[in-house]
């Protein structure tokens, strides 16, 4: 156990802002969903750096991470296919066009 | 027709000829007024009896003002002598006017008299009748002030204008009442009203009284006599024409043309036979003392003027009817005669005069002729017809006789006394040689028809008139009447012959100049009454004016307290008015537009919010992150803390 | 292990995971965003493998990048402009320039791409409706008008945390190595204490997948025509109202009319 815990915690700080600038910054719903997607692996990293130095003996964590995985693979899937029938309907997968509710 | 309505038009339109081109005329028109004159003469001779004309000039409500003529014996009577003696005097005025200045202008006015005189005396109607009397008194009015250059010539035609007019307005009122009563200005429909008593007693008094005055005033009757005498200053014929023969008698006229109005009225007829008496007494009385010789003929005319009202008052309008052509027969004589000396002579006193008859022997025989007449000396024209008014008298009783006989003998008198002191005497040398054929001929004319008419009267005219025939007097009452006259002629000539003054003594003289003062007291009290009542009114035109101001100003003082009740009753509205917009600015601002403020401000926050809903996906993760991070830094500090 | 190829592979996975998220975010061109965030799954992989859950670094690898990736480029190759040509000639930060460099710009509507022949007319068709829509040809930003926003608080969020991090170094860190064949125990956890958790994940991933496929089925949103005809199919057929009887007179024909309804 040469790394400690603390730059993997970094690794995943520094992954979960990027996620955040993304999500926000971006105007494509494809490249939002990107963001989306590194913000999980900053949760997931961040779960599986807790469990290697906290407590190895319960694997509860790796389930997390799985579970983590599995929503955000179903979201992905739900997401895109969503994105894929607005662009069918509008011809654009920018977010800031799907605002037919505000008029 | 055509005759009959020239009769009165000739004059009057040669009157017109004489004044457009009276001066390139024979005897600057003289002449077309004697053939004028003449004519209507001839026609009044010619026209047959009952011929009439007669027009409607307007009518008013129900009332009808008719204009006519009509030839009846009385009106073609009178016209008769109102054309003969003005025929008689135009002749002589061809002479007497000759070479005097505006002798047109006297033509003119002698032919619009004539005329006039024509119209009133034929007319059967009382509103021609009373122009007809208001153009002969304006005539009058004219030719008395014919020298208004001489000194009291205009005031003595002011004066009988004013005194004539003071009749003429109870000629008017009555005329007028007659009117109303009738409905007509018709003289027959008016006769015949009363005939058949279709008028109140009370009314046709009334019309009779008013119309008493209207004679007086013509006739110069006692209180109205003063201007007949100031007439005289006019020139000579007209003295002769209007002042002894034809317009003084148009008052008699008039009560004989409206007898039977007064008939029906006895309390009229009483009270003319009063006046008439009373004035033939105090101007015969007067004429003994006048020391001029035509005031003498003229108090005379008003003497005989009298005895006319009284023939009239006692019932005898045949009898004023005969004095009346014997007086203008033989008065218009004698003032011809007159005026023959005075022109000759040139002074009419009867101190200065005296022995005119040698130098004017036919003059002389016609003035003494005249005076006989007057006197009543048979068998001249006097004595016919004061023989009718003694017929009169004696019917009514001894003392009217009597008055008579008096009047008799003070006509003797004055006309003596006039006579003798003009003609007798000593001889006169400074003779003017002015009388002509002209004037001569005018004179023996009338002097003709004086000497002849009351042959024609008592004879011809017997059924001529409408009035009843009054048997003759007895022998003794005329013996004592002509006695009465010749005795009076005696007295007056022989204290003439002696003396020009008074026959009677001063009284009469006192009494003449009594009565005209006593004429001229009212007119100078009225005078004075007028310039008081002018002081009065002039009072009472301050009184007025001061009334006047003192409304005028309780009614700015009324005003101004208006405008000022006004003015606060304006602010107050103003107060009011500002007060309810206020309030309604408060309203508007404090609920409206804080209303309004509230709304804006809910629609502005809503607004906002809905900017917030703005669909923008990644405002909503940046407010999530925001959230989310703001709550793990206040989370972690309220840890640490 | 030694310790020093511990931390070189810490380093590397490390790098990779945070460099493949930035170049990610930071390109213009979709398509390097897919292959970028590939590169980040293999680093954080790669980083899992270090901590000892071998079993989760291979499902990262698996599911995201043998399956998500490659919907994800999929879905980035339907799109418009997705090598980024449009925006590689915008004003863009150093690091984009950076990760966008060899991109060749091109002008909007200047034809398709040579290998995308039959997206170019779709491509055509976009701008027009976009400058329809009223965000206009020039408003072909891939960013959000926030992204000054977003950077400054992806800064402080990371600042924090490391801040965080750095301030509190010290963790209960316990020293026993975990269990090296660590499947069998999450496949036992799964099967008995997760069990509920785990059926319900894929029952979720299977709803999910049907959703996903119903979703993206073609033509089974009805267009209008497809709608008015159906309608057309289910209304009722029209009465009959043009029959060859006279009409007669009004109150025997409603008494008529009155049976008829009767």
């Amino acid at each position: 156990m040469s790394v400690p815990l603390t730059p993997y915690l970094g690794v995943a700080a520094v992954l979960f802002a990027i996620g955040v600038y993304t999500v926000i910054a971006q105007r494509s719903a494809v490249m939002i969903l990107m963001g989306v997607e590194v913000l999980l692996n900053a949760i997931g990293l961040n779960i599986i750096a807790f469990w290697r130095f906290t407590a190895p003996a319960d694997y509860s964590a790796q389930i997390f991470a799985i579970l983590v995985i599995t929503v955000g693979a179903i979201e992905m899937a739900i997401g895109l296919a969503i994105v894929m029938l607005l662009y069918r309907q509008r011809q654009t997968a920018e977010i800031d066009s799907y605002a037919d509710l505000k008029r | 027709m055509i005759q009959l309505l020239a009769i009165p038009i000739l004059p009057l339109l040669a009157t017109v000829a004489a004044l457009g081109l009276g001066r390139r005329l024979p005897w600057a028109g003289g002449a077309l007024i004697v053939a004028a004159i003449a004519l209507s003469l001839i026609g009044l001779l010619l026209v047959p009896d009952g011929t009439a004309i007669s027009a409607i000039w307007f009518e008013s409500g129900g009332y009808c003002l008719t204009v006519g003529l009509e030839v009846a014996p009385l009106t073609r009577f009178a016209a008769i002598i109102v054309a003969g003696i003005a025929l008689g005097v135009a002749i002589y005025s061809l002479g007497y006017m000759a070479g005097k200045p505006n002798w047109p202008r006297f033509f003119a006015e002698l032919g619009l008299f004539v005329g006039a005189m024509l119209a009133l005396v034929l007319s059967s109607s009382l509103v021609l009748l009373f122009a007809a009397w208001e153009l002969v008194g304006l005539a009058s009015y004219l030719l008395i002030g014919f020298h208004h250059e001489e000194a009291g010539a205009s005031a003595a035609a002011a004066k009988a204008f004013l005194m004539t007019r003071i009749g003429d307005v109870g000629l008017l009122l009555g005329w007028l009442l007659a009117v109303a009563a009738t409905g007509t200005t018709d003289v027959e429909a008016l006769v015949g009203a009363i005939g058949a008593r279709q008028l109140g007693p009370s009314v046709v008094a009334m019309i009779a009284f008013l119309m008493v005055a209207g004679v007086v005033g013509k006739s110069a009757q006692l209180p109205l006599t003063g201007w007949l005498p100031d007439a005289m200053i006019g020139p000579t014929p007209v003295s002769a024409l209007l002042h002894s023969a034809t317009m003084v008698a148009a008052g008699a006229f008039l009560v004989l043309r409206l007898y039977p109005v007064f008939a029906a009225v006895p309390a009229a007829l009483v009270l003319l036979l009063w006046i008439g008496a009373t004035t033939a007494l105090v101007a015969g009385l007067i004429a003994t003392a006048e020391m001029d010789l035509k005031r003498v003929l003229a108090w005379s005319t008003a003497s005989q003027l009298g005895e006319m009202m009284i023939a009239l008052g006692l019932g005898g309008p045949r009898a004023a009817t005969f004095h009346l052509a014997a007086h203008a027969a033989f008065k218009s004589t004698l003032f011809l005669a007159a005026g023959v000396v005075q022109e000759e002579t040139g002074t009419g006193r009867l101190d200065r005069l005296g022995g005119v008859v040698r130098a004017l022997p036919l003059t002389g025989v016609i003035f003494v002729l005249a005076a006989l007449a007057l006197a009543g000396v048979p068998p001249l024209s006097g004595f016919w017809s004061e023989e009718a008014i003694l017929a009169i008298a004696v019917r009514h009783g001894p003392g009217m006789a009597l008055l008579l006989v008096l009047l008799a003998l003070l006509a003797g008198i004055y006309i003596g006394r006039a006579a003798a002191a003009a003609f007798l005497g000593g001889p006169w040398k400074r003779i003017a040689g002015k009388a002509n054929w002209a004037m001569r001929t005018g004179m023996a004319l009338l002097a003709l028809v004086t000497a002849i008419l009351g042959w024609l009267l008592s004879d011809g005219l017997a059924a001529f008139l409408p009035f009843p025939i009054v048997p003759e007097p007895e022998i003794g009452w005329r013996l004592c009447a002509v006695a009465a006259g010749l005795i009076g002629l005696g007295v007056g000539a022989g204290r003439a012959r002696r003396s020009s003054a008074p026959t009677l003594g001063s009284l009469p003289a006192h009494l003449g100049a009594g009565l005209m003062a006593a004429t001229a007291a009212p007119a100078r009290w009225v005078t004075r009454l007028g310039r008081h009542l002018d002081l009065f009114e002039a009072g009472l035109d301050k009184c007025v004016r001061g009334l006047a101001i003192a409304a005028e100003a309780l009614a700015r003082t009324a005003q101004s307290a208006e405008r000022s009740l006004d003015a606060a009753a304006g602010r107050t509205a103003g107060a009011v008015w500002r007060l309810a917009c206020d309030t309604e600015r408060a309203e508007a601002l404090g609920f409206g537009r804080g209303g309004d403020a509230l709304a804006a401000g809910i629609d502005t926050g809503g607004e906002r919010l809905r900017g917030l809903q703005a669909g923008r996906l990644y405002l909503y993760t940046l407010a999530l992150f925001v959230w989310a991070g703001a709550a793990l830094v206040v989370g972690g500090l309220m840890v640490w803390l | 292990m030694t310790a020093a190829f511990e931390i070189l592979a810490f380093a590397v996975s490390g790098f990779v995971a945070i460099a493949g998220a930035l170049g990610m975010t930071t390109t213009m061109s979709m398509f390097r965003s897919g292959i970028f965030l590939m590169a980040s799954f293999i680093g954080v992989a790669g980083l899992f493998i270090l901590l000892a859950a071998d079993l989760i670094g291979l499902l990262q690898i698996m599911m995201y990048i043998g399956g998500m990736l490659v919907m994800i480029l999929f879905m980035v190759l339907v799109m418009h402009d997705p090598g980024g040509a449009m925006m590689a000639g915008m004003d863009m930060a150093p690091i984009e320039r950076w990760f966008s460099a060899g991109l060749e710009p091109r002008k909007p509507r200047q034809g398709g791409h040579g290998d995308h022949g039959d997206h170019a007319v779709q491509h055509t068709d976009d701008d027009g409706h976009g400058s329809h829509e009223g965000h206009g040809g020039m408003d072909m930003s891939m960013v959000t008008p926030v992204r000054p926003a977003a950077a400054w608080l992806a800064i402080v969020v990371g600042t924090v945390l490391i801040g965080m991090l750095i301030w509190r170094p010290a963790w209960p860190v316990v020293g026993t190595l975990p269990d090296p064949d660590s499947a069998a125990r999450v496949g036992h956890l799964l099967m008995e204490k997760y069990m509920i958790a785990f059926e319900g994940a894929g029952f979720l991933i299977l709803i999910g997948i049907f959703g996903a496929v119903l979703l993206a089925r073609p033509s089974t949103y009805p267009d209008d025509p497809s709608r008015s005809a159906k309608v057309a199919v289910d209304r009722k057929p029209e009465a009959i109202a043009d029959d060859r009887i006279a009409p007669l007179a009004g109150r025997d024909r409603d008494h008529r009319a009155g049976d008829d309804g009767l």
